[in-house]
């Protein structure tokens, strides 16, 4: 018989001992049949650990928390299976129930998605709300430089410069953005505008050339000036960061699930900012309807830059709405023009060779 | 009787070595892995918690020392409430972190890149809060393991040795370990017995130089090799120099295929060092790790890789045949990129995508956790066990707070 082996919690004494089993389990040192007993365990109290191969180990509630008896007689096994009706109870090793890691887990994860999806857009414009206009200032400023590093650096020659003020100027009389805009050229090919927080609005010198006429240069600055009086830099912001933290809580070390939360994420942000776009584009059409200038023109740039070539399919990932649907809404929209020409030809003429030095 | 007289001559350490065993099997491992990362599949990630306690709770109870198993007596819980509360710290944490780097930034662009060193330190102070978690749950002989020591002394040590790597090309590596060894053991504690770490940088080094030098090797080839057809364009003896880069390329590839086996040497003789330089008061450690064995458990790693993606890759190619036997005539890339491949086929490539993770999730602890494990602890003796047989219990258990903070510090970066 292989003897039980004990150990007191107290010290790492290796004790050799006789069980009693009598009414509680009487744990005892051979070597001192008539000493003091070494530990008394009631059944009800012991609880079964993790054992190693070929033994049972046991804890007992009612002594320190660390004491353990090791069984490897199967006879002695056997009369505490018999006797100990709690082995799996409270503080015991006991099988965790899987099931409801799993309920709950999933639960967790609808609540994470639920919030994302919809209880995140609505914090970003709450939050936004009560953000006074001055915090966005130090935002665009931060990034500032990186665009100018990523895109081209800023020209400007002071008639082009002149010319693309007066026209957000007039813009801006019929947009009343609480910040004044602050537009600005970088030389770059590529076709686009963008704006940021606090108002800086980019115009990259690709779409000076590509543009064909005063209205649709100013259709695409008016979305722009759109996204700053909207604040949609400052709720992306806002949106993004709070998915990715939700987001990053599941999922934490599988190595590889980066890539799913990434798709997870540009899926949610492409959806938000399509609904951007529509609110720029609907800026934009009140801004030149205020102006009594058209806003056709900005649809055919918009065609002339993506190019018309096949139809588009839907996707879940685009994140501006589809050109065809955005220029059939502007041609909608369209009026002929009844109010004075925001620039005149000379200075359309300066403003698109503002790079050309 | 004659071999304890022989012994009692000689000095009494060096016979009263106790083995170390490990009594798991692998089949049950493997089938705690695959359950665990199907059901991480299922709860969303959530069941790691549980599954870093079964691993655990496995590898300790199949360890024994002396014919002793250690016990782990983590539960899943404790690191789930240690995540949430890592989490509920790392939201300002990352908030001021995100607002200083926006203000180096209006200072400069790309000035916020060094705040990543603050994070570096952050994630070394984790993993020392971590490690007196996981100490504090290791039950040897009805006494727990603990540690004293500061998580934050720890983390700038491990930076700045960490730095130093840079300008030496990693050589300063063995001292590094050497020193942040030190640290971590100097302040672990067995019961009332204190921990040390007596291997230095230098054994190290002397052990695993060569391999360095051969690991660098490739590298250097490679940009010897580049150099050399630079050089090349403008020599005048084209033929002659043309062969040299070639053959310096081939003799660099031929290193990257050695490369599995230098990392079995080097990591067998890490191991051997670490191990061999603990102590307990005067409890001491005897490892010899052939790397043979560990070399072996590379190649399987390797081999096992390579199947499974190329299993992959023919449900790939069975997935882009499917798509082009339908109504698409595109392949599978210009599909995705013009946005038309069908919900059931993104559906499908995030499950099979999902799936690949796994696979290699799994084989990764089946290799490098569980075999290296296997193998170090076989290899290892313990000298003069009889010093530690009456030890006082000391030390209280600490919150799982540090293995929460590595958690969520690790998508941060």
């Amino acid at each position: 018989m292989e003897p039980a082996v004990f150990f007191d919690g107290r010290s790492s004494r290796r004790h050799i001992v006789a069980l009693a089993f009598t009414d509680r389990l009487e744990i005892a040192d051979p070597a001192a049949p008539d000493g003091p007993l070494l530990a008394v365990w009631p059944y009800d109290a012991i609880r079964r650990v993790d054992s190693p191969k070929g033994a049972l180990r046991l804890a007992c509630a009612m002594a320190p928390p660390l004491a353990r008896l090791e069984l490897r007689d199967p006879a002695q096994r056997a009369n505490v299976l018999r006797l100990c009706r709690s082995l799996d109870g409270p503080g015991s090793a006991g099988s965790i129930s899987v099931g409801r890691i799993v309920a709950a887990s999933i639960a967790a994860a609808a609540a994470i998605i639920g919030i994302v999806w919809l209880g995140m857009p609505v914090l970003a414009n709450r939050l936004a709300a009560v953000m006074p206009y001055a915090w966005e200032a130090p935002l665009g400023d931060a990034v500032d430089s990186q665009v100018r590093e990523l895109f081209g650096s800023p020209c400007a020659t002071p008639a082009g410069a002149a010319a693309l003020h007066k026209m957000v100027g007039r813009l801006q009389t019929a947009a009343h953005l609480p910040i004044p805009p602050h537009p600005m050229v970088l030389r770059s090919p590529i076709a686009n505008a963008f704006a940021l927080p606090g108002g800086r609005i980019y115009v990259l010198s690709g779409l000076l050339k590509i543009s064909e006429t005063p209205d649709e240069l100013a259709g695409v600055l008016s979305h722009e000036l759109g996204h700053v009086a909207h604040r949609d830099g400052l709720r992306r912001l806002i949106r993004d960061g709070g998915t990715s933290f939700l987001v990053g809580l599941m999922f934490g070390d599988v190595t590889g699930s980066g890539a799913v939360l990434m798709a997870v994420r540009s899926v949610l942000s492409a959806s938000y900012s399509r609904d951007d776009e529509t609110g720029g584009d609907r800026f934009a059409v009140s801004i030149m309807h205020g102006l009594g200038r058209p806003t056709a023109p900005l649809g055919m740039l918009l065609e002339r830059v993506t190019g018309t070539g096949g139809p588009e399919a839907p996707s879940i990932l685009r994140s501006h709405p589809l050109t065809a649907e955005r220029k059939a809404m502007l041609e909608a929209e369209n009026v002929p023009a009844t109010g004075p020409a925001l620039v005149e030809d000379g200075e359309w003429q300066d403003l698109k060779r503002t790079c050309d030095h | 009787m004659s071999a304890l007289a022989v012994t009692d001559t000689k000095s009494p350490s060096a016979f009263a070595a106790a083995p170390v065993q490990f009594t798991g099997s692998d089949g049950a491992f493997r089938r705690l892995v695959v359950r665990g990362a199907l059901l991480e599949l299922v709860t969303f990630g959530f069941y790691r918690f549980w599954l870093t306690t079964d691993i655990r709770r496995h590898l300790w109870t199949h360890t024994e020392i002396d014919g002793d198993a250690l016990e782990y007596t983590g539960r899943g819980k404790e690191l789930l409430f240690g995540f949430l509360i890592a989490m509920a710290v790392l939201g300002p944490v990352f908030l001021i972190y995100f607002l200083i780097g926006l203000e180096a930034e209006r200072i400069k662009a790309f000035a916020s890149l060094p705040l990543y060193l603050f994070l570096l330190a952050f994630g070394q102070f984790a993993a020392y809060r971590a490690r007196r978690y996981r100490l504090t749950r290791t039950v040897w002989r009805g006494l727990r393991f603990w540690m004293t020591g500061s998580g934050w002394s720890y983390a700038w040590r491990s930076v700045l040795w960490g730095l130093l790597l840079v300008p030496t090309l990693g050589l300063a590596y063995p001292w590094r370990m050497a020193a942040l060894e030190r640290y971590k053991l100097g302040h672990t504690l067995y019961g009332n017995l204190p921990g040390r770490f007596e291997a230095t940088g230098w054994e190290l080094f002397k052990r695993v130089w060569w391999v360095w030098l051969l690991g660098l090797l490739p590298f250097l080839l490679i940009a010897g090799s580049f150099i050399g057809f630079a050089v090349m364009d403008i020599g005048t003896n084209p033929r002659a120099t043309a062969t040299r880069p070639i053959a310096t390329m081939l003799f660099a590839f031929l290193l990257f295929f050695a490369l599995p086996f230098l990392h079995g040497i080097r990591r067998a003789r890490e191991w051997a060092w670490w191990a061999s330089g603990i102590r307990f008061g005067r409890v001491a450690i005897m490892c010899e790790l052939r790397p043979g064995s560990l070399i072996a458990v590379y190649w399987k790693l390797i081999g096992w890789s390579l199947l499974v993606l190329l299993v992959f890759a023919a449900i790939f190619v069975g997935m882009t045949a499917a798509l082009a036997a339908g109504t698409l005539r595109a392949g599978l890339p210009a599909v995705i990129l013009s946005g038309q491949l069908p919900i059931w086929g993104i559906a499908a490539s995030a499950v099979a995508y999902l799936l690949l993770i796994i696979t290699f999730w799994v084989l990764m602890r089946i290799y490098t956790l569980q075999r290296v494990w296997r193998r170090v602890v076989a290899a290892c003796v313990v000298v003069d066990l009889a010093a530690a047989s009456d030890v006082a219990a000391a030390g209280e258990i600490v919150s799982a707070f540090g293995e929460g903070l590595a958690d969520g510090l690790d998508f941060g970066l």
